[in-house]
């Protein structure tokens, strides 16, 4: 991915978090409980557990960007970003389909983050809702930091640090990713759309 | 004055010195128990009064948080305007000693609500007054405003909605 300026960054991880956000306080807040509990196929993801996923993300995420941001010494905020080619391939790996809103590849969860036992669906639900304030208080710490200098562990391996600038970008497109899937586990009457992350 | 989504616009411990005026979008005061436990006290929306009114009115430290739950936009005035104003104008004091009424009044009538209404009376009496509410604030603090937790909330809203 080539270089783009730090404001389109953040604009688009902005918006994308705003979508969630909204989707979740109007709509997924008030669709009946059995229908987020319902897994669409055997085998596949049921809503709640695609937001018990996203959380668990979001607890490692959330405390490892705050820390990163906290302990950096680059805190002038940069003009332009350019992603890594680990950090970019991550977040070009989890984009979908603008149209279809579908991955080109399936890929398959991590052990340590598929959901196994799934806490009650409010307060998954909730939680969603607080992680995804808690992204936005971030967002706004990260402007005035260089997004190209500061770097933040990734949760498989920690001692491999990507750019936060990447962080934050592989993040929202998973988080989309995920929330499209989760449209996609409710009866058509229910189902609201997530424009598909892209950078712009 | 325009506000982004979770902008905090008082904090406990601050002296309020701003009285708001809700044009747009939905917030919340709050209060932090020393363990750490998050209450939602009252939500503004338009068009409403908003702030901290004791905090205000007395100029002494706010007890509690105000934040936007959506972005939005605020009228904003001061402490001294309206101290000025209530001293020049016998209406506008008037109109404050009215408003406080009020709010007095709204606030022993929910106490009455919280300590005696169960948890489906509470939540029916928040549906019957303001049923918008659902699709725009979390329902964790909706819960927190009831005082009942956040999966009774949801069991009561399942309950209904069949």
């Amino acid at each position: 991915m080539p270089t783009f300026s730090t404001q389109t960054l953040f604009r688009a991880v902005s918006n994308s978090t705003e979508q969630l956000l909204h989707t979740a306080i109007e709509q997924w807040q008030n669709t009946p409980t059995h229908l987020l509990e319902q897994a669409p196929a055997p085998g596949k993801w049921s809503a709640v557990q695609c937001l018990h996923h996203l959380n668990m993300y979001f607890a490692f995420y959330n405390q490892a960007m705050r820390k990163a941001i906290q302990n950096t010494s680059y805190n002038r905020s940069a003009n332009t970003f350019t992603p890594g080619w680990l950090g970019g391939y991550f977040t070009k790996s989890m984009l979908t389909d603008t149209q279809s809103g579908l991955p080109s590849t399936t890929m398959k969860s991590p052990a340590k983050t598929t959901p196994v036992t799934t806490p009650p669906t409010a307060e998954v639900l909730q939680d969603f809702i607080e992680h995804l304030h808690d992204q936005l208080q971030i967002i706004e710490l990260a402007r005035q930091v260089n997004l190209n200098k500061v770097r933040v562990p990734i949760s498989i391996m920690p001692f491999v640090k990507l750019k936060l600038g990447d962080t934050l970008l592989f993040n929202a497109a998973h988080q989309v990713r995920h929330a499209q899937q989760l449209v996609r586990t409710l009866p058509a009457s229910y189902q609201t759309t997530i424009a598909s992350f892209r950078v712009k | 004055m325009q506000v982004k989504r979770k902008t905090l616009l008082t904090r406990m411990g601050d002296t309020e010195k701003h009285l708001y005026f809700v044009v747009e979008g939905v917030y919340r005061s709050y209060y932090i128990s020393p363990r750490g436990a998050d209450a939602t006290l009252v939500f503004f929306y338009p068009p409403s009064f908003a702030g901290v009114a004791d905090s205000f009115l007395l100029q002494q430290p706010s007890r509690y948080f105000v934040e936007s739950l959506t972005a939005g936009s605020l009228l904003r005035t001061n402490f001294t305007q309206v101290q000025q104003l209530m001293q020049q104008h016998r209406a506008f004091e008037q109109f404050v000693l009215g408003a406080v009424t009020r709010t007095l009044s709204g606030v022993l009538e929910r106490q009455i609500e919280l300590q005696c209404f169960n948890a489906e009376e509470k939540f029916r009496a928040l549906l019957q007054r303001s049923p918008h509410v659902l699709q725009l604030i979390p329902h964790k603090y909706l819960a927190s405003y009831l005082g009942i937790d956040a999966t009774t909330f949801s069991k009561l809203l399942g309950s209904i909605k069949l």
